[in-house]
Order: C-alpha cells, then sequence, then structure tokens
C-alpha cells in the first residue's frame, strides 16, 4: 500500500526536503516543483503534497495524506485528533509573551489586551497563568498592535528576538519551544502499519544522526 | 422565495445511493446484533444535560447541541447513546434479570469545530452487554465487533484491543497524582513522543517507569508485540493484564479471526471511564476510527452496586463512501414498471397490486393516449 504525505510549504519545506533526501527518499520532484501540486516518489509508493501549515493537518487528520510534516505552533493552535510521533529537529523557535517595557501586563492593574496570530495559544497559556485576559486576532505584524495601542501585550512565535527588540518589545516569558512534527493519521497507522514504521524508522536514523 | 435553501453546519441530506447503501449497512449490522440476542432499545433524542454531566466524562459543554425547555432546565441532542442506555437500565431495568443485551441504531449529535469538514450528526449502531464481568462477556463483544465490521464489507479491517489495565497496572505502587496520571496517559495516547518524555524526565520517578512509559506509545502491532510486552511487565497486575489479552487473542484465533485482531498497549482514553479491555475497529480507506468500544464497570449504578459492563457502537456514515452498491442485478430483477393512460389506469393499479403480491416493486407511471397499458419488467426502458 501506497503512503501520502502532506508537507508544509514555505519555511519548513527546505529542510523537510534535506531530510528526505539524506534518508533515501526521492523527493526530485519537490526540488524542481514548477505549478505541480503533488509529487511522486520515484524509488517507492510515496506521493507528496505541498500545502499550508495548518492545512497539512486537516489532511491529515481526514486521513487523505496519512502522515504530514507541519510545525508545532500550528498543532498547538489546531484542535487536532492526530498521533505526534516525532520532532523533527528543526524550524526551532519558540512561543513568548512580549509588551513595551513600560507595561508589563503581568503586573497590569485591570483590563488586559493581548493581540495574537494565535488565540488559541495564547487562552490556553492564560489560563494556565489564572488570568483573564482579552484576546485580539491579528493576522500579522503583531509587534505593531501594543506600539499603537490596540492592546498590551503579545503572544507571538520568536526565532531570533530582533524584530521585537527593533520595535522596542522586551520578552516577559517564554511559553514553550517549537520545532517541526511528524504527524500521522489514528487509522492509517494501524491500516498502514508496516509502511508507516519503514518512513519513520529511517527518518529517525537522519535525525538521530 | 423565502425559504432557506441551506443545512445547519455538519448535516447532510443522503440521498439515492448513498441512502440505499446507509440503510443496507444498518439492517445488515443490526440483524447480526438481533441474531446474537441482543434486544433493541430506542431512547429520545432529546435528554437533559444533567444526564450527560456526569465526572467522568471527557466531552466539553461546547461539544453538545443545547437548549432550554419551557420552565429554562438545559436540554441536549445526546452526543452518544451509552449514557441513555445507562439511564434505562438504571431506572426501568433495575430489576430485570441481568445479564442484558442491548442494541441500537440511533442518530447521534456533536457540535465539532466550525469548517472542519466533520458530521455533526451521524448513525452509531452498537451494543452492550450488562451485567458480567469481563471474563464471561469480553470473548462475545469481541466476536461480535468482528462479525459487525466483516459485514461491512471492506476489502481489509483490523480490530484493534488494549486493555487499560496494562496502563493502570503500573501505578500499583506509585504515589503519584491523578492529575499526573492523566497527562502521561494522554500524551501516551496521542502517541506525543516528544511531549511524554520531556514530561516524565521532570517528574520524580523511578527510571523504571519512565522507560516504561516513554515504550507505551509503540506497543502495538500483531500479537508479537504481546511477547515483547511481557519484557517491560515489572508487576504482577501488569503481567495478568498482558495474559488476558493472550488468551483472548488465542481464543479469537481458534474462531477464526487472528488475521484482524490486532493490539495497542498504549491506547488509554478516557481513564476514569473505561476499566478494562478498549478496542477501535479501523478499515481499509477509511480515515477515522470506524468502531470504539470497551469495558466500563463504574458507569452504571443500580441499588448502590456498579453493574459491569461492555459495549461498542460502529459509525455507519464513515463507511458509506467506501462500500459499492452491490450491483443492480436486484433491482432489474425485482423492479416492474407499468404506463398507463387516464381510461386504463383502474385495470393498472390492479395488475401492480398482483405484482406486488408476489414480491415485486412496481412504479406507476402516467402517459399520455395508451390504448392498453404497457408493463415492463427492469429499472429504465
Amino acid at each position: 500500500m501506497g503512503i501520502s504525505i502532506a508537507l508544509t510549504k514555505g519555511r519548513l519545506e527546505e529542510e523537510t526536503i534535506k531530510i528526505l533526501d539524506k534518508a533515501n527518499f526521492d523527493p526530485s520532484e519537490l526540488k524542481n516543483k514548477g505549478r505541480k501540486l503533488v509529487f511522486t516518489d520515484k524509488t517507492q509508493d510515496i506521493k507528496y503534497f505541498l500545502v499550508k501549515a495548518a492545512d497539512s493537518i486537516t489532511y491529515v487528520e481526514h486521513g487523505v495524506a496519512d502522515l504530514g510534516v507541519v510545525g508545532k505552533d500550528t498543532i498547538l493552535e489546531s484542535d487536532n485528533n492526530c498521533y505526534e510521533v516525532l520532532d523533527l529537529g528543526f524550524g526551532k523557535c519558540g512561543f513568548i509573551v512580549a509588551s513595551l517595557p513600560e507595561n508589563d501586563i503581568f503586573k497590569k492593574v485591570g483590563h488586559v489586551k493581548i493581540g495574537t496570530k494565535y488565540p488559541k495559544v495564547a487562552k490556553d497559556y492564560f489560563k494556565k497563568k489564572g488570568m483573564d485576559v482579552e484576546v485580539i486576532k491579528i493576522e500579522g505584524s503583531v509587534e505593531l498592535a501594543p506600539i499603537l495601542g490596540l492592546c498590551d501585550g503579545i503572544v507571538d512565535i520568536m526565532e531570533t528576538g530582533t524584530t521585537l527588540k527593533e520595535n522596542g518589545l522586551v520578552v516577559l516569558d517564554r511559553i514553550c519551544e517549537i520545532s517541526a512534527r511528524l504527524i500521522v493519521n489514528k487509522a492509517s497507522f494501524k491500516m498502514k502499519q508496516n509502511e508507516i514504521w519503514e518512513f519513520i524508522d529511517r527518518i529517525k536514523e537522519v535525525i538521530n544522526n | 422565495m423565502n425559504k432557506k435553501n441551506m443545512l445547519p453546519e455538519g448535516t447532510r441530506d443522503l440521498i439515492l445511493d448513498e441512502c440505499i447503501i446507509k440503510r443496507a449497512l444498518e439492517r445488515d449490522i443490526d440483524g447480526i446484533f438481533e441474531k446474537w440476542g441482543y434486544k433493541e432499545v430506542i431512547t429520545p433524542t432529546l435528554e437533559f444535560y444533567e444526564t450527560f454531566n456526569y465526572n467522568s466524562q471527557t466531552l466539553r459543554e461546547e461539544d453538545m447541541y443545547k437548549f432550554f425547555d419551557n420552565r429554562g432546565r438545559i436540554l441536549v441532542l445526546r452526543p452518544d447513546m451509552t449514557i441513555p442506555i445507562a439511564r434505562v437500565v438504571e431506572t426501568k431495568l433495575k430489576d430485570a434479570e441481568f445479564p442484558i443485551k442491548l442494541r441500537y441504531t440511533s442518530n447521534v449529535f456533536r457540535v465539532h469545530t466550525s469548517l472542519g469538514g466533520k458530521r455533526n450528526e451521524y448513525t452509531d449502531c452498537g451494543v452492550e452487554f450488562i451485567g458480567l464481568e469481563d471474563k464471561k462477556s469480553d470473548l462475545e463483544v469481541l466476536v461480535l465487533a468482528l462479525e459487525a465490521l466483516k459485514k461491512i464489507g471492506l476489502n481489509d479491517f483490523k480490530l484493534e484491543i488494549g486493555n487499560i489495565g496494562f496502563f493502570n497496572g503500573a501505578f500499583k505502587n506509585l504515589e503519584i497524582d491523578q492529575e499526573y496520571k492523566e497527562v502521561i496517559a494522554q500524551f501516551i495516547e496521542d502517541k506525543n513522543l516528544k511531549n511524554l518524555e520531556d514530561y516524565l524526565s521532570d517528574l520524580n520517578i523511578k527510571e523504571e517507569y519512565k522507560k516504561f512509559f516513554n515504550k507505551l506509545p509503540w506497543m502495538f502491532g500483531d500479537k508479537q508485540i504481546l511477547e515483547e510486552a511481557k519484557k517491560l511487565a515489572f508487576n504482577e497486575d501488569i503481567k495478568e493484564n498482558l495474559e488476558y489479552l493472550e488468551q483472548l487473542y488465542s481464543e479469537l484465533e481458534e474462531l477464526g479471526y487472528g488475521e484482524n485482531v490486532t493490539f495497542d498497549l498504549g491506547m488509554v482514553p478516557r481513564l476514569n471511564y473505561y476499566t478494562g479491555i478498549i478496542f477501535r475497529g479501523y478499515g481499509e480507506g477509511v480515515g477515522n476510527t470506524l468502531l470504539r468500544g470497551g469495558r466500563y464497570d463504574n458507569l452504571i449504578k443500580a441499588s448502590n452496586t456498579c453493574i459491569p459492563a461492555i459495549g461498542f457502537s460502529i459509525d455507519i456514515d464513515s463507511v458509506i463512501s467506501n462500500v459499492k452498491l452491490k450491483g443492480n442485478l436486484n433491482e432489474d430483477e425485482n423492479v416492474y414498471k407499468i404506463y398507463y393512460s387516464q381510461k386504463n389506469r383502474i385495470e393498472a393499479i390492479k395488475k401492480s397490486e398482483e405484482l406486488r403480491s408476489q414480491g415485486y416493486i412496481v412504479d406507476l407511471l402516467p402517459k399520455e393516449d395508451l390504448e392498453e397499458i404497457n408493463i415492463v419488467k427492469g429499472g429504465e426502458i
């Protein structure tokens, strides 16, 4: 039985292809993709397709793809029901809470507003902290929101911290670490056990070395 | 046109072939349950929210459709059938002679995340075997599950069996808060290795336990996995639970189901609900779990004692698109069409009744200017 894998395009794409290469899979079509959306492995019965991060989870959850490569940030933000079997070790960054230095949200008295692209992550985090905050969904350039006064603080992904610094924001807390993960559809893992095991084992060998 | 020709999210109409397939599946599966002596139960679609708000409940409030009755009490569209059956047993059958074997085919309702492409209304076809402990009823229910899966007619299917006792056994001499136990179980259930490892490494428990829990997510596969699990078993409880699975396997093998049975010892859902074996059914080409079941000995209470029970249900809707209609042969041979006009319609109806009494399906179709009725066998002309 063949397997199909939903890869996240963009940030994680290049590293994913590198790992596939090292594990002796054949991602050659992915390297010269043109306008194609579905790519076949010429050495074995595997189909790859490139989708947006959140869609990778959706495809895997419905079993349309058996496996998926997706960032932990997207997994945390979704309400999914897949196995998360491997930490692929690349695409590393972290979720952080930040605000302007003069407006520390943990010291503020009264109503706190948090701007974020990740409302679920933000809500879960503040719930754990026992804080009742208002979460405002922002689609991009989250750093701008506290500067303009839309919110008091932000929850966002931080890779190097440069953008935050340039905008005068300080990190108040690190919520958790993020990296690319391999997810598996629950039914596929049981029905195509051998094929999926083999894939995981070969990938595992590459990341462990 | 003021009609709103739209459906609420997560619901759908079934027409023609889909309908035929669904009804055939329901009939076939329900038929098996009936032949094994299970009695049908029909319960209301509406229940009080309170009924579903019990302490081992894992459904969140927002996962249920809720509204108010005329006195302001909260009602729900039933999100599953086991709880209503437990309610029936506790109230109406409490003095009946146990064991009781019940079956149902009913629609259940769940509110799923918006735009996720999931069904919010689907049909569950299932059984509950109430009143006997594990060794006296597990095997029968497993066989019934396998028979039901076989009946669906997929190319390949697997019934995967786990035992919550295997996981719980490890906690026998381990002083640890329930809260930690639940987190560990959740990571194992999701086969979330990274989080499990990180979580365990921060926990102050013996290495032996950590090793055991870290291995659990991978402990699934065919019967050989039970052999491997033996090496991990570090106390009598775990061993006993393992031996029980071995025994079930050899019995199922003897009955000819060996090929279709696998194991997952890392299957640990709903810790305070399930009390013994847990099982799930998967089918070739079906992207989700199509059968779920397990033993729950603490749910049903009558005269202050818990009544042991085991059951499962099949999500019929999830397989409709994987099942092919078994040809049109039947249809052609059993169907007549009678064309008639105004003047010979009495004759047409009489003739049609005559054919129906012989067991045929007869479709009456009016047509302009026919001197005599025209009887055609089969589907289209």
